[in-house]
């Protein structure tokens, strides 16, 4: 045996194959998996354009320019500099409003960032924010079990995601993207770096008119509540490239359960 | 076991006696006289009475406030009869201020019912507000008068 593997040293490498052919093609199987995985990914970071925002606010000063009910701006709220928390007082709908000038509009195919805490609201469901178009608009909405959807109508029956990580935590700072894509019909939402949901949009993506944050409805298709306490702290409306960038590990996973369900 | 059954069918009768309760309260809800005031005389009967008030919806962007309600009257209907619901809907701040009206007793909104029918539900009936409503608010739907014909 010795004497054989000397002769042959290059066949010794490849024993594996002989011995547990099984393993060794389950192995070669992932290796090539991963290989793919890796070409993908490379692919998917280089096609990822510059980052170009068209409109941008992080209420570093204060909510001046927006049309405010019950919003408060405070000027640090832990690691967040730059708030505005909403909470029902004097209104039942507490939200801040703004008109956007048309050198502010993206195209029709644009991400619309918001980082948000929800801690609490009334209600089945309430509205996070809306982005309003001449004929339509897209109301992102969160349901009393934390989960993202969107509506596009009052008397709409709302759409939620079903996966696990369109949860989001109470409570704490998270980023949603909305990948609007007026050029192929459908948004994509994002909570962080996960792709929650994919829903349908018929309607012209621009140019964006007003963007809402806090209660756009009550009652309605999805019995929505009002924000008793809900903080943003960024809103904006960019290129593709503001999408999260996902690293390799998370690209992976995600391959993975697109496959797998 | 003829023991069992016998509680099982109390058990029954238990959980459908709140449902009876609440439809009954739904269906012949006590009327109720409250005090209207106005300029000139008005008599409240509490023969016809709206019950069932909800809000159905309300968007911020056009400060619609949506309205569902359901009409009734105890005045007996001949067969064949037909109840004209005259009403109209206010919707006051948390000072009693009105915010919003969908008709008035001068000139009312009109439901009518199906034929022999004493109820008549009426939906999303549309107040504009005239500014945004308040976290406290009040709705309140008066039937000013009752028409049965024939």
């Amino acid at each position: 045996m010795k004497n054989s593997n000397n002769k042959r040293p290059f066949k010794n490498n490849l024993c594996i194959f002989k011995r547990k052919p099984i393993l060794s093609i389950i192995l070669s199987f992932i290796i090539l998996l991963f290989s793919v995985f890796f070409i993908k990914w490379t692919v998917y970071r280089f096609s990822l354009p510059n980052k170009i925002v068209y409109y941008e606010e992080s209420f570093s000063k204060d909510i001046d320019k927006w049309n405010a009910l019950d919003g408060t701006w405070k000027a640090k709220d832990g690691n967040e500099n730059g708030i505005i928390q909403l909470s029902q007082k004097q209104y039942a709908t507490p939200y801040i409003q703004r008109n956007l000038l048309i050198s502010q509009t993206p195209p029709q195919d644009f991400v619309w960032k918001t980082r948000l805490k929800v801690t609490s609201f009334t209600g089945n469901a309430v509205t996070l924010g809306t982005l309003v178009f001449p004929t339509g608009q897209i109301t992102l909405i969160m349901n009393a079990n934390n989960q993202i959807g969107v509506s596009y109508n009052l008397f709409d029956k709302p759409v939620y995601s079903k996966d696990p990580f369109s949860h989001l935590s109470r409570n704490q700072w998270s980023d949603i993207y909305v990948l609007v894509n007026g050029s192929s019909k459908k948004i994509i939402v994002y909570v962080g770096d996960n792709q929650v949901l994919t829903n349908q949009f018929i309607s012209s993506t621009t140019p964006v008119q007003e963007i809402w944050l806090g209660a756009i409805w009550l009652e309605g298709g999805g019995r929505y509540g009002a924000p008793l306490n809900i903080s943003y702290n960024t809103v904006n409306l960019g290129n593709k490239g503001s999408l999260p960038k996902l690293s390799f590990i998370k690209y992976t996973f995600n391959m993975i359960r697109a496959v797998f369900g | 076991m003829k023991i069992k059954i016998r509680k099982i069918a109390m058990a029954m009768v238990m959980l459908l006696l709140p449902v009876f309760g609440t439809t009954l309260v739904f269906a012949a809800g006590t009327p109720f006289n409250q005090t209207v005031e106005g300029s000139s005389n008005y008599f409240v009967t509490g023969e016809s009475f709206a019950t069932n008030i909800q809000l159905a919806g309300y968007n911020s962007q056009d400060q619609k406030f949506y309205t569902n309600l359901t009409a009734e009257t105890t005045k007996i209907i001949a067969a064949g009869g037909v109840a004209t619901f005259n009403y109209d809907i206010n919707v006051f701040d948390g000072t009693s201020i009105s915010i919003g009206n969908l008709g008035s007793y001068a000139i009312p909104q009109t439901i009518v019912a199906a034929a022999d029918s004493q109820t008549v539900q009426a939906n999303n009936k549309v107040v504009t507000l005239a500014s945004p409503l308040t976290a406290q608010f009040t709705t309140v739907v008066t039937i000013d008068s009752v028409t049965i014909t024939p």
